[in-house]
């Protein structure tokens, strides 16, 4: 079944690639539309940032764009495009994350992080907390508990429980097996559940 | 299926990502294990967590400014394109232009340099078809050597008749260039004029074998074949040396004086063999100034000398017969025609009479 699904790759977005490639403004516009939401939903858990993950989506369409002439077409689209939004993402992450290793950390209690640093604490432009909802606060600890976990984990993470990308598809994207995909998951899980358990006590 | 191996896949059988055995064996186990249960609660809740997350709406703007930078992008690969290409619009006429340049450059330093090189390549030649009208072939180096004197001599009298008459080669040669072109297209005549009387030099090598100061050096030099004609003036000694230098002069006088008295008629070399060599060259000298002559120049050497004169070519026979009464004379280079008007240049070599074995 795996192999039947590598061999005939059914591309929806096959037409206006290929009209792309003639040069076709419009149609690429097309596919932008069609997936600047996804891709910016992607990029956005991977940075934690709203104002990083925009950028990253446009330098993502843009080099997609000028990367349209060696897209053969081995893949879907769309999964070449996830490829490219994911590196860009992992990237700019690691930047922010160099950047931020000097920036502010709570004074009270603060919480060492996977990689043996301190959990990173900046001022919240959030309204206060006795004013949020119970979901929103659950939302930001799942959140933040994402934000903590390692980039493998976490892209593994996104794309099978955010995005909903088969183990196949998560597999071709970040060109590695589905048993690795399997166990980076199964790790990434364990990891939010810790974490999440640590933050609210109980499931 | 034990314990330490069903953990690990409960996040895959949350997704139902597990084979069919796997599945049974699970099934089997998560009801004994209280440890395995909790897990997969636990499991499903974070999922749930975190599929709980909202979907974030993209800033509005984003379509609008992911396709400005693609525009911009197009603009960039069209730009990079007509890099590419259009200096074909360009190149193709800028390389015609160019080959076009470089043909009339070339054409025109051709056409430049042609006039210069005319008077000094083609005389002889043009010479050479004029004396042999009827049999061109005959300026061949294949025919004999008595021909080949013949045409020689009327080639070089035509040649010498012409350059007066055409002061083209020197008055036009302001460069100096142009003059050491000049002199050295003579040098190649004075050579082939020394090769026209391959006999006559052979027989002056030999009288210089016998009264040479040093006959080592002489005896070399005449076994060296006479028939060879290219070395006399480089491999000659002093006397030979200085002959040939005066004949070289010779050969560009007429054109030099320009006075169109001299120059009408060839050389004539005589040489003359004396008891006494200095007493011989005064009494010359005497005799050239009385018949209206004047001594162009007089080198001495050891035991020998060298007159060159003009003279009136009426009064070439007297000075001859003057030559005559001091002593044994020879004529060299005999003139093919008996030229009658204008003054004649001529050459004496004035020699001791070899001492008799």
């Amino acid at each position: 079944m795996v192999l039947g699904q590598k061999q005939t790759i059914i591309d929806d977005d096959a037409d206006q690639v290929s009209s792309c490639k003639k040069g076709d403004l419009a149609a690429f516009e097309q596919l932008v539309r069609k997936y600047e939401k996804k891709m910016f939903n992607i990029a956005f858990r991977i940075a934690g940032n709203y104002e990083d993950a925009g950028e990253i989506v446009q330098d993502a369409f843009v080099s997609a764009y000028r990367g349209m002439g060696s897209f053969r077409g081995a893949a879907r689209f769309s999964t070449w495009l996830t490829s490219i939004t994911l590196n860009l993402a992992k990237n700019r992450l690691k930047q922010v994350r160099g950047i931020r290793r000097h920036e502010q950390f709570s004074l009270d209690d603060p919480l060492p992080t996977v990689d043996g640093g301190l959990k990173q604490d900046p001022p919240s432009t959030d309204p206060p907390v006795h004013e949020l909802l119970e979901k929103r606060d659950v939302q930001l600890k799942v959140q933040d508990c994402i934000n903590d976990l390692e980039p493998d984990f976490k892209e593994v993470l996104v794309l099978r429980d955010l995005q909903d990308f088969s183990y196949e598809e998560i597999s071709a994207i970040l060109k590695v097996n589905t048993g690795t995909v399997k166990s980076r998951l199964f790790r990434a899980r364990e990891a939010v559940k810790d974490c999440l358990k640590r933050a609210m006590g109980e499931l | 299926m034990e314990h330490a191996a069903i953990q690990p896949k409960l996040s895959d059988y949350l997704d139902d990502a597990v084979t069919p055995e796997e599945k049974t064996a699970i099934e089997k186990h998560l009801p004994t294990c209280a440890e395995c249960r909790q897990g997969l609660a636990e499991l499903g809740a974070t999922r749930r967590h975190v599929q709980s997350l909202p979907e974030v709406e993209p800033p509005p703007w984003l379509t609008s400014k992911v396709m400005a930078q693609v525009r911009e992008q197009a603009e960039k690969k069209r730009g990079f394109f007509q890099w590419l290409f259009y200096p074909l619009h360009i190149k193709l006429p800028m390389e015609a232009v160019g080959l076009i340049f470089l043909t009339v450059a070339a054409y025109l330093i051709v056409q430049k340099t042609q006039p210069e090189m005319k008077p000094l390549l083609t005389p002889s030649k043009e010479v050479y078809e004029r004396a042999q009208p009827s049999s061109p072939q005959t300026a061949t180096p294949l025919e004999s050597s008595k021909e080949r004197n013949q045409i020689k001599r009327k080639a070089d009298e035509l040649y010498l008749a012409e350059k007066p008459a055409a002061p083209v080669p020197k008055a036009d040669q302001a460069l100096p260039l142009e003059s050491s072109a000049a002199k050295s297209a003579t040098q190649p005549k004075v050579a082939q004029k020394v090769a026209a009387a391959p006999e006559a030099q052979a027989d002056r090598r030999m009288r210089l074998k016998e009264t040479a100061p040093e006959p080592a050096e002489r005896s070399e030099m005449a076994r060296k074949p006479a028939a060879a004609p290219a070395p006399p003036v480089q491999a000659a000694g002093p006397l030979e040396e200085a002959a040939s230098r005066e004949e070289r002069k010779e050969a560009e006088r007429p054109a030099l004086a320009g006075k169109g008295l001299v120059g009408k008629a060839q050389t004539l070399h005589f040489s003359l063999e004396v008891k006494d060599v200095t007493e011989a060259g005064t009494k010359i000298g005497e005799a050239v100034t009385r018949l209206g002559g004047r001594i162009i120049k007089k080198e001495s050497f050891e035991n020998a000398q060298i007159l060159s004169a003009e003279v009136d070519a009426q009064k070439v026979d007297e000075l001859l017969a003057t030559l005559r009464n001091l002593g044994e004379v020879k004529e060299e280079v005999l003139p093919a025609k008996e030229t009658t008007e204008g003054n004649r240049l001529i050459t004496i070599k004035i020699l001791p009479i070899p001492a008799s074995p």
